[in-house]
């Protein structure tokens, strides 16, 4: 304690002492307060320890200390200006390497600038490139998560054949990314309960002969578009890469009514594995059922159709069912009423 | 159990060919263009960064000005190792080929240029101060300079160590698909 006390203790006004004890008077104060004062007193008290850590730092010659010193004012512009944190992290090692020259090219004695020496300056340019690189790659990573964003099916993806990117698996509670699914499926379960109100409790006639036109299946763009904005569901880049159909056929057993079949499937990009193992292909089944001259709709919860792990190397061989259904001619749209 | 995505594996493999090409590129500059071998290994280390991040810079503006489509493509690749909508395997094999001799050509060239710009910088003739000449000036007459022996020099360095990078890459696709 003792020890603390004489290593913050100023030797002279101008020291990075100085600021280390404004820094401390600064944040019991702002404790003891409330509000934007509060919030100000906080601010002032970070800025004071920015300058004494930069201050010390160059006094006791790290070598990090531009590194620290651009990063506690990274973590300022992140609080006080509310900068965007991929642009912080990016702008993190090339504005530390200009910090570092403008440390070499000011002379603290007579305080005046001047250029340094050759080799200071190939030293600069070394490790100037060096961070642009660094900041390239973080760039690289943000723009992925970005990609990931706009189109998050992708994660259901082998990324076995990327040389780019390889998947880094994550317990952390930070990472709010929940076991990955195709977005045709979140699709699916998020206009499920919509499709079953509509389907239930109408005129069995009517019902039954649109049910009839959608023997083969069917685009229904219009009447997706209703239904997504019913369910409050949002648009995505990827959305236009999904063909989703419906296709209704006569149940062969049990209750009179038909079977209902929306089938969500990934036109984009797909790996070599998931050519094999498809694991976009989503299906919501809907029976829907005669109840006098009324009707009933009952939905499963919507699945992948091909699990990866579930699916062995034989039956992929074998044609699914919902690609004997896509030799029949494709592209009609019909808008069901 | 949920994952993210990181760029190692580029990042590994670009690390590898840096410290190749800026091997292989000194001793080249040794050999012709008659430096110290401390004075190669910098220069030859600083133009590769620069060429390196050249590239990069270039492909980051590029995928964010690129419209939708063509971004599906650039993303199929980096993702997924596969060309999107793009069935024959010659086809995807030309396009490799088309882009990596186009990054070749850039490469060249703002190497050519990066280790002109280099030496000006390094001059110690910029301490001087009365010296009147001003750095935009000498910039300006140093790129519209062109040495054909140093450009000559530059294009078999690039070509020694790429071809270098070309072949561990090709015995590693070997052991890959074996």
């Amino acid at each position: 304690m003792i020890k603390l006390f004489e290593t913050l203790r100023p030797p002279q006004l101008s020291s990075w002492q100085t600021f280390a004890c404004v820094m401390l008077a600064l944040f019991i104060l702002s404790i003891s307060t409330k509000g934007v004062l509060r919030e100000a007193l906080a601010i002032a008290s970070f800025s004071a320890g920015m300058i004494g850590a930069t201050w010390a730092g160059l006094e006791k010659k790290w070598f990090f200390t531009p590194w620290l010193s651009i990063a506690l004012l990274d973590l300022l512009g992140w609080r006080v200006l509310q900068l965007p944190i991929p642009l912080l992290w990016v702008l993190w090692p090339p504005l530390s390497a200009i910090f570092w020259f403008v440390t070499k090219s000011f002379d603290w004695g007579s305080t005046q600038w001047k250029l340094p020496a050759p080799a200071v300056r190939q030293q600069f340019i070394l490790i100037f490139m060096s961070q642009i690189l660094l900041s390239c790659w973080l760039q690289f990573g943000f723009v992925v998560q970005d990609w990931l964003k706009n189109y998050p099916s992708f994660l259901v993806d082998s990324f076995e054949q990327s040389v780019f990117v390889a998947p880094f698996k994550t317990d952390s509670p930070f990472n709010d990314q929940a076991q990955p699914e195709p977005r045709g499926l979140t699709l699916l379960t998020a206009i499920r309960p919509e499709i079953r109100k509509r389907f239930s409790q109408q005129d069995w006639s009517t019902l039954e002969a649109w049910l009839q036109e959608i023997w083969i299946p069917h685009q229904v763009p219009d009447y997706l578009q209703d239904l997504k904005q019913t369910a409050q569901f949002p648009d995505l880049p990827e959305d236009r890469f999904w063909d989703i159909t419906v296709a209704a056929t006569p149940r062969r057993s049990g209750d009179v009514g038909y079977e209902m079949v929306w089938l969500a499937q990934w036109l984009g990009p797909k790996s070599v594995q998931a050519e094999a193992l498809d694991p976009y292909t989503s299906e919501l089944r809907c029976q829907v059922l005669r109840r006098g001259q009324s009707s009933e709709a009952l939905c499963a919860p919507p699945k992948v159709v091909t699990e990866i792990d579930s699916k062995t190397e034989e039956d992929v061989t074998d044609t699914p069912w919902w690609q004997q259904l896509r030799l029949w001619p494709q592209g009609r749209s019909r808008k069901i009423q | 159990m949920s994952f993210v995505l990181i760029p190692t594996p580029i990042i590994v493999f670009q690390l590898l060919a840096l410290l190749i090409s800026t091997t292989m590129e000194a001793w080249i500059f040794f050999r012709k263009l008659h430096f110290s071998r401390q004075v190669c290994i910098q220069y030859a280390m600083t133009i590769n960064l620069v060429s390196t991040t050249f590239i990069w810079l270039f492909g980051l503006t590029l995928q964010a000005l690129l419209p939708p489509t063509a971004k599906l493509y650039v993303m199929s690749y980096v993702l997924l190792g596969e060309f999107y909508k793009v069935e024959q395997n010659w086809a995807n094999t030309i396009v490799f080929l088309v882009i990596l001799s186009l990054i070749f050509w850039l490469v060249c060239l703002v190497e050519f240029k990066g280790i002109d710009i280099l030496q000006l910088l390094l001059d110690p003739e910029l301490n001087d101060q009365q010296n009147k000449i001003g750095i935009w000036q000498r910039i300006y007459t140093v790129m519209i300079d062109i040495d054909s022996e140093r450009l000559a020099t530059i294009f078999i360095a690039n070509a020694f160590s790429n071809s270098t990078i070309l072949l561990i890459v090709l015995v590693g696709l070997v052991q890959r698909y074996d």
